[in-house]
């Protein structure tokens, strides 16, 4: 057998990182409805939306296909958290980062961990782009056009300043932040909101009757701009759903959701999902429009809401920023031995810079956020399956814990099959070295198989669950009960 | 004292979406607009911290008692 995993220093780190998230919940600690109704409304606005909503709008999709499409994805994605989500996450009163432990392994934790942290600082990378192209207006510093490999240098100096200043704060005080951030909410939904009404005029729409005939003809037209892929109801509805698939489906909500009174709360994301990912999109996409398809997110805003909007993306892609350095900080920490949390900050700050100086981040985001969603979402099925299936065919649930493994193969290698599931499932129509690879070896019936990267969703969840199942009933039977002894619970 | 900050902060909101309902019904120009939705963050910002701060620290989101999580990191 193997020894008890928590010699290792990095592991031990990792738990030390979280060790007040280790025990279950207390009821005194519960919180009820409100709070999550305010948690979700306030944080699915971030400065994300000004790109993401201007996408739909480069890629062609139609207004119906649009409304539509993420009507329907985020009812999906609210759907997830509420019945797959919240159930296991009230029931278990852990964090993700726990689950994961005792059902994968203490290693498998450090990996996941380490891995989000990587994925956290494209996506502060991301935000201080944002940042800056709202904070270039004033020095009449152009933003990088469509098609620019790297932004000018008097624009990449000022991503190296706001990018050391929201490391600064990432470092100095990250509570206040996140209060501030907070506060910003409301006031970020109405600049948003005044932001679109404000703008529909400029492409001639003054009345409520005129808005669908604008929308159509002016808005969501259904032609794509050169060099992107048309976008239908069906990507649009995928996307709305895998955008936030990491901390659905993929579990990282257990996090807030344990504190849930009950596992219902987890319908409070649609506070979220319809304000940040319907409203919010919706309202960027406008702006893109009467800007006439300029989406760089500063001057997009500062046409619909002038300063105010101006500094609506500044606030909205600090606010995220900071706690993302923040995040990946800790993340990282565990596998940096000895270094201060803040030289760890400041050295994810000088990737984030660089990060936020390739443009074709933010162009290419909504493929990023997919790819994160699919890249996290195997462990989340896992952890369902576990829970909800593994005790009725007679496996035995959190098996690393029960086993003392390092890592429980069978959630490691399910991990890896499902991704490369969908690699191969995406990649063998659109990336060139799997082309030539597989180039007429493949049956008809795999080869006529042509998901796009939003679709593959719910495949990768079925065959997750799939292999899940089999690679355990494999692995449980390799090893007899007898030999072994249950390990003390995380909570003693 | 309380309520009469709530009415300020959420004042500077309702002048920012009056506002820009005004543009939309071609009753105001879009550089008043301009200006009233920077003083309607004004107001927002000068008022906020003063009745909303005392309530965050109350229960500081649903991640109380977990400080890492007191902000989630979403992308989108």
């Amino acid at each position: 057998m193997n020894p008890p995993p928590t010699s290792s220093s990095i592991v031990s780190r990792l738990d030390a990182l979280y060790e007040y998230d280790r025990e279950p919940v207390k009821p005194q600690d519960l919180h009820g409805w409100k709070v999550f109704w305010s948690t979700y409304a306030g944080e699915n606005i971030a400065g994300t939306e000004f790109v993401l909503g201007p996408l739909f709008v480069m890629h062609g999709a139609t207004a119906s296909a649009v409304f539509g499409g993420l009507a329907f994805g985020n009812l999906l994605a609210v759907l997830s958290w509420a019945l797959i989500c919240a159930p296991i996450a009230v029931r278990t009163r852990v964090t993700v980062y726990w689950q994961i432990r005792r059902m994968g392994g203490p290693w498998l934790a450090v990996i996941y961990s380490s891995l989000v942290a990587v994925f956290l600082c494209l996506l502060a990378g991301s935000m201080v782009g944002i940042s800056v192209t709202a904070v270039s207006l004033p020095f009449h510093i152009p933003n990088p056009g469509p098609g620019v490999p790297i932004p000018s240098l008097a624009w990449m100096g000022l991503a190296l300043g706001v990018g050391s200043i929201i490391a600064v704060l990432a470092v100095l005080g990250f509570e206040g932040m996140a209060i501030f951030s907070k506060m910003c909410a409301p006031w970020m939904v109405t600049v948003f909101f005044a932001a679109a009404i404000a703008s529909l005029p400029r492409l001639g729409c003054s009345s409520i009757a005129s808005f669908w005939h604008v929308a159509n003809e002016r808005i969501w037209t259904g032609h794509a701009a050169p060099g992107y892929t048309p976008y239908t109801f069906w990507h649009i509805a995928g996307f709305a759903w895998l955008c936030n698939v990491t901390y659905h489906i993929g579990m990282a909500d257990m996090t807030i959701l344990r504190y849930a009174k009950k596992w219902q709360m987890g319908f409070t994301s649609s506070a979220g999902m319809y304000l940040g990912h319907f409203c919010a999109w919706i309202a960027s996409g406008i702006l893109c429009a009467a800007a006439v398809g300029d989406k760089t997110p500063g001057p997009i805003a500062y046409l619909g809401a002038g300063f105010a909007g101006a500094l609506c993306v500044v606030i909205a892609g600090w606010n995220v920023a900071s706690p993302t350095l923040y995040r990946a900080g800790l993340g990282l920490q565990v596998i940096t031995a000895g270094w201060k949390r803040w030289r760890v900050t400041f050295l994810i700050g000088a990737v984030v810079i660089i990060f936020a100086c390739t443009p074709a981040i933010l162009v290419n985001l909504d493929r990023i956020v997919g790819y994160n969603g699919l890249f996290f979402l195997p462990l989340g099925a896992c952890i369902f399956i576990d829970y909800w299936i593994f005790p009725k065919i007679g496996l035995r649930p959190c098996y690393a814990e029960f086993a003392r493994l390092p890592v429980n193969w069978p959630a490691a290698f399910t991990w890896a099959g499902a991704l490369l599931f969908s690699l191969f499932a995406y990649g063998k129509d659109h990336y060139p070295f799997i082309q030539n690879l597989v180039a007429g070896r493949l049956p008809a019936w795999i080869d006529g198989y042509r998901p796009d990267l939003f679709y593959l969703v719910l495949p990768e969840w079925m065959v997750a669950i799939s292999l899940y199942i089999v690679f355990s009933l494999v692995g449980q039977k390799w090893v007899r009960r007898s030999d072994l002894q249950p390990s003390p619970s995380p909570a003693q | 004292m309380k309520t009469l900050l709530k009415i300020a902060s959420f004042s500077g909101l309702a002048l920012m979406l009056g506002s820009a309902i005004a543009v939309f019904y071609g009753v105001m120009t879009t550089h008043v607009y301009y200006i009233m939705a920077a003083v309607g963050t004004g107001l927002w910002f000068a008022s906020v911290p003063f009745w909303m701060r005392h309530r965050l620290h109350k229960h500081s989101g649903a991640g109380a008692a977990s400080p890492p999580e007191t902000k989630r990191v979403t992308p989108g």
